[in-house]
């Protein structure tokens, strides 16, 4: 039987403090009071099981990790040899207990903000000014250190496998490589000029394009964005990816 | 000349939120007397016979739709996008907006995360501006907030951001 059945409620972390929360609200605890070697236990656990389901673990993770056994090491040894022997660079800045509660507290401090926020952004989502540009809020990702806004790097990928596997089902052909990122770039804009809507991400492939094209207006589509010339839209986590001109 | 109407056409017209100081530049009025205008426009306005109001938001004023209309008014706009902050966002501006002028690095301390491709979504969405260079070694860029992010979550200014609770204040 697969193990992965329990895994389902994994719920994603904002970070290293996000996840050390959950815990801590998990085992009922008192924030002041965290039993760390339980803590730490599960904190790893959860990293494990993070990595088994192939989640990238961000670097942050690994660093509270590291920092939690240091925490709980230095619980255990007498306080004279503590310090220096566990003294290490990579630790977050935080070397004891109560320096991991001031800043746990702290970031408590600013979810409960950014939920505050999150109320006040809602309420004023239901009032509606005059504006001619009609400007529109893109955030649905930010965390994807990425210029495309409104999808992920992982979704353009994906649409770009999809378009490579279907290029392979075609017929074969030889074909000169005539083509430069610059070229395409500058026919990509003239595509996507009076295209008030944009055009859907396959859209912008020829049925015939060889595999160099498709490649190379890939990377002059990526290009594009990185200037700012494109946005590249997706309306739900798998749909079609819509470019358009900004 | 009687000052209502053109301060309501200016209202109107105008696709920002007006300080009254630049309507009484605009009319030739007085600040104080603009002032007492926009709170008589806004006590008009907050009649149910009227489905607009006047608004106090990002040191300005300006009509808006009343809330209790968003159902219908979102009927006319099916369709278009409409998008929310993420989570990592709203971290991020808060932190931003009550320690302003804060570093990058400052805030990934408290958020214990990279905030680099936050800051740059936030900073393209103009919600967030860099208001100078802190004197400290590499000479790191300053972030504050902007009138963008006062108008995105409705904030006449900065001293209408959510308070801190008691038990909170008590660590800071």
């Amino acid at each position: 039987m697969p193990a992965v059945e329990y895994y389902v409620n994994l719920p994603t972390f904002e970070g290293p403090f996000a996840l050390l929360f959950h815990l801590i609200e998990k085992a009922e605890v008192d924030i002041y009071d965290i039993p760390v070697a339980e803590i730490t236990a599960q904190y790893l656990e959860t990293l494990q099981l993070m990595q088994k389901l192939n989640l990238e673990v961000a670097s942050e993770f690994l660093v509270m990790a590291a920092t939690l056994l240091k925490i709980k090491s230095k619980k255990l040894l007498p306080s004279s040899i503590g310090d220096e022997a566990l003294d290490d660079e990579d630790s977050m800045d935080i070397e004891t207990q109560e320096e991991l509660i001031q800043r746990l507290l702290e970031y408590r401090h600013f979810r409960a903000v950014a939920q505050e926020l999150r109320a006040y952004e809602t309420a004023q989502k239901r009032v509606f000014v005059r504006s001619l540009t009609g400007e529109k809020v893109v955030l649905v990702n930010p965390e994807d250190d990425f210029v495309i806004s409104g999808v992920s790097l992982p979704a353009l990928m994906q649409a770009f496998q999809r378009l490579l596997a279907e290029h392979e089902r075609q017929p074969l052909e030889v074909e000169a490589d005539d083509f430069s990122v610059e070229e395409l770039m500058v026919q990509l804009v003239s595509q996507l000029q009076g295209q008030k809507d944009g055009l859907s991400f396959s859209g912008l492939f020829t049925e015939t394009a060889g595999l160099s094209e498709i490649i190379l207006t890939f990377v002059a589509l990526l290009e594009l964005v990185r200037l700012g010339k494109l946005s590249v839209w997706q309306s739900n986590p798998f749909g079609e990816l819509v470019v358009l001109l900004k | 000349m009687e000052i209502k109407p053109l301060v309501e056409a200016l209202l109107f017209v105008a696709e920002e939120p007006l300080p009254p100081a630049k309507i009484a530049e605009i009319i030739g009025a007085e600040t104080k007397d603009v002032r007492e205008t926009l709170k008589l426009l806004q006590q008009e306005y907050a009649s149910s016979e009227h489905g607009l109001q006047v608004m106090e938001i990002a040191k300005g004023y300006q009509f808006s739709t009343k809330p209790d209309l968003s159902p219908v008014i979102e009927k006319l706009f099916k369709g278009e996008k409409s998008y929310t902050l993420s989570q990592a966002a709203l971290e991020t501006l808060g932190i931003i907006a009550y320690r302003q002028p804060v570093t990058r690095v400052d805030i990934e301390t408290i958020r214990g995360v990279k905030v680099e491709g936050v800051m740059n979504t936030l900073q393209r969405r103009r919600f967030i501006r860099t208001v100078g260079r802190k004197d400290a070694p590499g000479r790191p860029i300053l972030y504050g907030t902007s009138k963008e992010f006062l108008k995105y979550f409705g904030l006449k200014d900065l001293s209408e951001l959510p308070r801190l609770t008691d038990n909170e204040e008590k660590q800071f």
